[in-house]
């Protein structure tokens, strides 16, 4: 506790490091941070490099400023981050202006518009983005963008699904996951290309506009009037529109206005300096929501437990008792498992079967892979656990004339328990920690909700030792009530009278 | 679905795509060897650290013992996430893999510094003292005489520690480490078939961890403390 | 002043205490054998000598010199004029015998490798395993090990050598064996003090007997006196109790 007490009182005296315009030009290269999976405004290529409208208009700017253009791969979630870390000199990405983020970063004049309308399918019948107030939509959101908490104040009654990029949301539309998305529309209808199958929607009645920019270091501004001057320059020339239409195939809905350009620099909010403080205010309000979080990582771990063991037993005894082709198959299956990660094949249990035709939650998928995975790990430790009963003491247990039910439950069961109890235990304690991974489906459990709560109020390092914290505890209390049930019901760890 | 498939498989299987699934298998494996070299480095003084007994080391040893509980108890993708927000502020140079490698040594030293603990203290205490009878040094007593004998303990649950981590390196995916998972993202968002593009990326971890896995059970065999008194 | 001097020496775990004030001289070329019941002592005696274990009060004395055991570089000066074998041998299982005979000469003594092997191998003769110089201690019975044991306690060249029940681990039929290399050290000039249950080998090696008893030391005398004609009650029932053995 105390080291990390130091740790927190060193980071906060580090000053965040931007970049002056001197250093950039000096340095002759311009750091972007652009999204790395966001077709047309920034995505990686058929030649496997970062092409879009972000980068051309990056490219354009760092002309104008004479040095060369390093782009930096950069997710929604991190654009703010990124930059008050001093990773990347301005930061794309369709950020858009906030009071939120203008506390913490500075902002250029807008690039662009962001005008929110609704994609959909078919299989909705509805004409204006009023009609999607019902309890039996869904309304697919990303991550960190401004509008999932304008969502809610908006249109309060469907449910939400959150997703992490931005493919991820046509994708959970055409699945079938969700109904709806309502965001610009402008980003998110190159994805639905994927998915031709599909019978597209857009309603284009606006239900706002909001304006995006490029975002700059607190109080960089020899750097945001470099830029400022050079994007004039290009708002003028019709470059932006010239490219927004290049990328987008379709004008820009609502364009940058003059007053917009002559505004520039004016909406800048007076920042404190740049020393990052610590504020767990926001989340340790927010600490019964992460419990609510804890109890469904838990349920996760418990399901593929029991489940996993179940699987495990069979594969145990099956590889052990089976005929040889059953026993090859188990092992298969083992070696499948074990030798590649729970997370890729949740992925392709969540994205690939919907193609086949089964849906599953992002609960159920994350359920069934991490039980599929647990079943391996577990039919290896239990078939150790069997392996252990010791052939002598079946045939003296047989001697003595015990059923072949009463060897199992009085010689082999108390024996593989024995054996095999410990393991089991750790693997419980490993299984709650796995099921964080269940965050990256939208499922929200601990990680999933500290995620959104820190792409919320921007406080990750704050929110996530808390959500640290909050592990070690549930971790410890599940260790400790292990080693109690097993001490009493199975006397495991209790010292032996020595022979 | 399989038509799909069929039909995409050539474009799928380009030279591009591959040197790019393969430049991604080398990042996979460079934070799952660099991450757990160091971390089995650092584990190494850990251990020997919670062995020494003078008063004066005891917040030290306090440290050790908390460094290694904590970061057992931590889910690998919050340790991730908090590793990039920590570290960034200081180092902003850092590259997203040197992130994810940092993350990967802090609990590659909670768990191997365990596993070298056992492997010391399974070397009898007769050892020591027959050593210490003879005039070693606790330095060369440590490392003449326990740490030789502690390899057999420590190396195949070791090895078996890694090779399990090359797989939880996937969650680096998280962070934008352009990795063998986020490989397969990127084709799937490219409009790949995820039974390909997933597919692909499974083979890849199959093809790194299956003969590690076997070399580590090898290990295992071969190290087993021999009987023939 | 004795070559050995106990004087008044305790010691204890945890506060339960194992010797209540031993006190003992031994001269140079002495073989003195230690008997008595188990608990009585013995083993911890010699412990707390080489410094295993550290002595709560009381003084010991080597050649005049006194050790301090709480200093480092005053246990490390013992431990070049005293050595021990164990009663499990304690080779270093992870070298050759020659290994485990070299290593300390090399590494504590400065001696160089090619002097510390031709010892070795001339110790190794003499214990009667020239042939087993690079085998693994895993690779010997039981007897051979101890004798490669009392080898490496030799080629420290000890002024005084501690035997700790050396026998008590080996099948009865190799004990003959180790009893034969330690007969042919007896007189040689070297201070032996040898904890043994073998009491033909005690009665016909020793010089001096000493019984100890409850962390004591209940009777010395010379072997003829303790096993034909002890004075105290207590050195007599226990030379009673093992009558079937001699």
């Amino acid at each position: 506790m105390r080291v990390l007490f130091i740790l927190l009182l060193w980071l906060a005296a580090m000053p965040a490091a931007a970049r002056p315009m001197a250093e950039i030009a000096a340095s002759g290269e311009l750091r972007v941070g652009v999204n790395p999976n966001f077709p047309p405004m920034s995505s990686y290529g058929a030649d496997n490099t970062l092409g879009g409208f972000d980068v051309d208009v990056a490219r354009a700017l760092a002309g104008k400023l004479k040095v060369r253009l390093v782009l930096v791969p950069t997710e929604a979630a991190q654009r703010v981050p990124f930059l008050t870390a001093g990773r990347i000199d301005m930061s794309m990405g369709a950020l858009t202006i906030t009071p939120e983020r203008a506390a913490l970063i500075d902002f250029t004049m807008p690039l662009h518009s962001e005008a929110m309308g609704v994609i959909t399918t078919s299989r909705t019948n509805i004409t204006r983005w009023q009609e999607l107030d019902r309890a039996d939509i869904t309304i697919v959101n990303m991550r960190g963008n401004q509008s999932v908490e304008l969502l809610k104040e908006k249109l309060p009654k469907p449910q939400r699904l959150l997703v992490d990029g931005n493919a991820d949301t046509i994708r959970a539309i055409a699945q079938g996951r969700a109904d709806a998305l309502v965001e610009n529309v402008d980003f998110f209808l190159g994805f639905t290309r994927n998915y031709p199958e599909t019978q597209w929607k857009v309603l284009s009645d606006p239900i706002y506009v909001a304006w995006c920019a490029i975002g700059v270091g607190k109080g960089n501004d020899s750097l945001r009037i470099a830029l400022d001057t050079a994007l004039a320059g290009l708002h003028r020339d019709g470059t932006i529109l010239r490219l927004w239409e290049k990328h987008y195939n379709a004008p820009m809905t609502v364009p940058v206005s003059e007053a917009q350009i002559e505004d520039a620099g004016k909406n800048i909010v007076a920042g404190g300096s740049g020393a990052y403080r610590f504020d767990f205010s926001d989340v340790l309000g927010r600490v019964p929501y992460l419990l609510g979080g804890a109890v469904i990582s838990l349920q996760i771990a418990f399901l593929c437990f029991w489940l996993g063991a179940a699987i495990g037993l069979a594969g145990a005894i099956g590889k052990l008792y089976g005929p040889a082709p059953l026993a090859k198959a188990i092992n298969v299956y083992v070696q499948g498992f074990t030798n590649t990660p729970a997370l890729v094949q949740i992925f392709l249990l969540y994205y690939a079967l919907p193609d086949a035709g089964v849906m599953l939650g992002a609960f159920t998928a994350v359920v069934i892979g991490l039980t599929l995975n647990a079943g391996a790990y577990l039919t290896e430790i239990l078939r150790a656990g069997v392996a252990s009963v010791r052939r002598a003491e079946i045939e003296a247990a047989q001697v003595l004339g015990l059923s072949r039910l009463g060897i199992l439950r009085h010689v082999m069961l108390p024996h593989i328990l024995q054996t095999v109890y410990k393991p089991l235990a750790n693997f419980f304690i490993i299984l709650i920690l796995g099921s964080s991974m269940a965050a990256l489906f939208g499922v929200e459990e601990l990680t999933g909700r500290a995620i959104n709560i820190s792409t919320v109020n921007l406080r990750t390092i704050e929110t996530f030792s808390v959500v640290a914290l909050i592990y070690i505890g549930l971790t410890l209390i599940a260790s400790a009530t292990l080693a109690v049930i097993g001490r009493h019901w199975f006397r495991i760890g209790v010292k032996r009278v020595a022979a | 679905m399989i038509e799909r498939i069929i039909s995409e498989a050539p474009t799928f299987f380009s030279a591009a795509n591959l040197g790019f699934v393969l430049a991604a298998l080398g990042r996979t494996l460079f934070m799952t060897f660099v991450g757990c070299g160091l971390g089995f480095g650092i584990g190494l003084g850990l251990a020997v650290l919670r062995r020494t007994h003078a008063p004066m080391l005891a917040p030290a040893r306090w440290l050790a013992m908390l460094w290694v509980e904590t970061f057992r108890r931590i889910p690998f993708l919050v340790i991730l996430i908090m590793v990039l927000f920590g570290v960034q502020p200081l180092v902003p140079e850092i590259s997203l893999i040197g992130i994810a490698t940092i993350a990967v040594t802090l609990v590659a030293t909670a768990f191997l510094s365990e596993i070298i603990r056992a492997g010391l203290e399974s070397v009898p205490r007769a050892q020591v003292e027959g050593a210490a009878a003879m005039n070693f040094s606790a330095w060369q007593s440590f490392w003449l005489v326990v740490l030789p004998q502690s390899w057999r303990v420590i190396l195949p649950p070791a090895a078996a520690f890694m090779v399990m981590f090359i797989k939880d390196t996937s969650l680096a995916s998280h962070l934008g480490v352009v990795e063998l998972t986020f490989s397969g993202k990127i084709l799937v968002n490219r409009g790949s078939s995820p039974v390909l593009g997933y597919g692909i990326v499974l083979l890849g971890y199959f093809i790194l961890s299956w003969p590690l896995g076997r070399l580590a059970r090898y290990l295992e065999v071969r190290l087993a403390p021999s009987r023939n008194h | 002043m004795r070559h050995l001097e106990i004087t008044d020496l305790t010691a204890g775990y945890g506060g339960k205490p194992i010797l209540r004030g031993v006190s003992l001289g031994v001269d140079k070329g002495e073989v003195v054998s230690l008997i008595g019941p188990s608990g009585s002592g013995k083993s911890t005696l010699l412990r707390v000598l080489i410094g295993l274990m550290p002595p709560s009060t009381g003084d010991v004395h080597v050649g005049g010199e006194e050790v301090d055991y709480g200093k480092r570089a005053s246990v490390a000066a013992l431990r070049r004029r005293m050595s021990i074998v164990f009663q499990q041998f304690n080779l270093f299982q992870n070298m050759t015998v020659l290994g485990n005979i070299t290593i300390a000469p090399i590494k504590t003594r400065g001696v160089t490798p090619a002097a510390a092997e031709a010892r070795a191998r001339a110790l190794l003769d003499n214990v009667g395993l020239a042939d087993k110089a690079d085998q693994y201690p895993d690779q010997l019975s039981g007897g051979q090990q101890q004798r490669v044991a009392i080898a490496r306690a030799l080629a420290m060249d000890p002024e005084i050598l501690l035997l700790d029940e050396v026998t008590s681990a080996l099948d009865p039929e190799r004990v003959g064996e180790v009893l034969d290399t330690i007969r042919t050290l007896a007189g040689g000039g070297i201070t032996l003090i040898l904890v043994s249950h073998e009491m033909h080998f005690v009665r016909e090696i020793s010089t001096r007997v000493v019984m100890m008893d409850a962390g004591a030391v209940v009777e010395t005398g010379p072997p003829s006196q303790i096993f034909g004609n002890p004075e105290a009650a207590r050195t007599r029932a226990f030379i009673g109790s093992i009558v079937g053995g001699l």
